[in-house]
């Protein structure tokens, strides 16, 4: 089993020292670097559960799963596949905001299972001053079955204009006469 | 009936809570997430944030009276309930210290068809938090199905 990746992540083009990507360096199709998640464990399970507040027995007490849920023993809380999918945004956003995060659980996930998780950006826009891209996330298990899928929105920042930077076509600026 | 519908509307009363560097961890910690702009000081005062922010899931954690709310008001089995849907809006970043206020309402009472598990009654809660200006910082929609048998 695979451990969740380091940081940064090998690989990453821009290693996200102190500020995360610019608007104009962004292409829609950019697929963000996965990240593969250590297989969920029943403490981990316990850990969420304390964290969260959501103490609901399906996630940690498996007769009660079996017998009063109808799930057929114990599963993960289907959001903490968001708060993985929240990791891969942030190791790529690092501090760039993001405005919207919505997530589906499409399938049950297990103690053992380990999560991939996965974004990719489908859209960018200028909206009332914001510059926004739109990723499409997901994730799945070592099966390859998909047990998550959503979309976020950030607002990235452009860089700012060097002061006296060149201009192309100087002659344009100068209003010669051609011809 | 899995649900009682004339839980439509009800809500928990405002909540004061202030954020802490230890909910923050414990969230980090359950979702073995050691991003240093949740955690580092030095490493999240470099980046735009100026300093250490929530995660993105952070708005979880704020749950005072959910409990009684889902069972007083819907009379939903939690074990039956099964949280498939979330969508969070960021108004700005939460950060250690900082006081804030928060309520959660149920906003949707029904039965639909899910994609994953058939026909089923179903409830959408709003959770949301506002500094104590009384603007908001982040909230929340979350929808759950409820197993019926």
């Amino acid at each position: 089993m695979e451990a969740s990746q380091s940081f940064p992540p090998a690989g990453l083009a821009v290693a996200p020292a102190s500020h995360g990507p610019f608007f104009e360096e962004v292409q829609v199709g950019f697929e963000l670097p996965t990240v593969r998640k250590r297989p969920i464990t029943r403490l981990q399970l316990a850990k969420y559960a304390a964290a969260s507040g959501d103490f609901n027995p399906s996630h940690v007490d498996e007769e009660i799963a079996r017998e009063l849920g109808g799930m057929g023993g114990v599963f993960a809380h289907g959001m903490i596949g968001m708060g993985f999918i929240g990791e891969l945004l942030v190791r790529w956003l690092w501090d760039r905001p993001l405005r919207r995060f919505s997530l589906r659980a499409v399938a049950v996930v297990r103690p053992g299972e380990a999560l991939e998780c996965y974004g990719k950006v489908v859209r960018k826009w200028v909206e009332e001053e914001d510059n926004l891209v739109e990723i499409a996330v997901g994730a799945r298990n070592q099966r390859g079955e998909v047990t998550h899928t959503g979309t976020a929105l950030a607002a990235l920042p452009t860089r700012p204009l060097a002061p006296g930077a060149a201009v192309k076509h100087p002659y344009l600026l100068e209003h010669r006469v051609i011809g | 009936m899995a649900i009682n519908h004339d839980g439509l509307g009800r809500e928990t009363p405002w909540a004061e809570t202030v954020v802490t560097q230890e909910q923050i961890g414990a969230l980090c910690d359950a979702l073995e997430d050691d991003l240093p702009l949740f955690g580092d000081p030095a490493v999240a005062a470099a980046s735009a944030y100026g300093g250490i922010v929530a995660p993105p899931t952070f708005i979880n954690v704020f749950r005072r009276a959910k409990t009684e709310l889902l069972l007083g008001a819907l009379e939903v089995d939690l074990p039956k309930l099964l949280h498939g849907e979330q969508e969070i809006v960021y108004y700005a970043p939460l950060r250690p210290g900082d006081r804030v206020r928060h309520r959660i309402k149920i906003i949707e009472v029904g039965r639909k068809k899910s994609r994953t598990y058939g026909e089923l009654d179903y409830f959408t809660v709003l959770i949301t938090v506002k500094n104590r200006e009384d603007q908001k910082l982040v909230e929340a929609r979350q929808r759950f199905f409820v197993r019926e048998g």
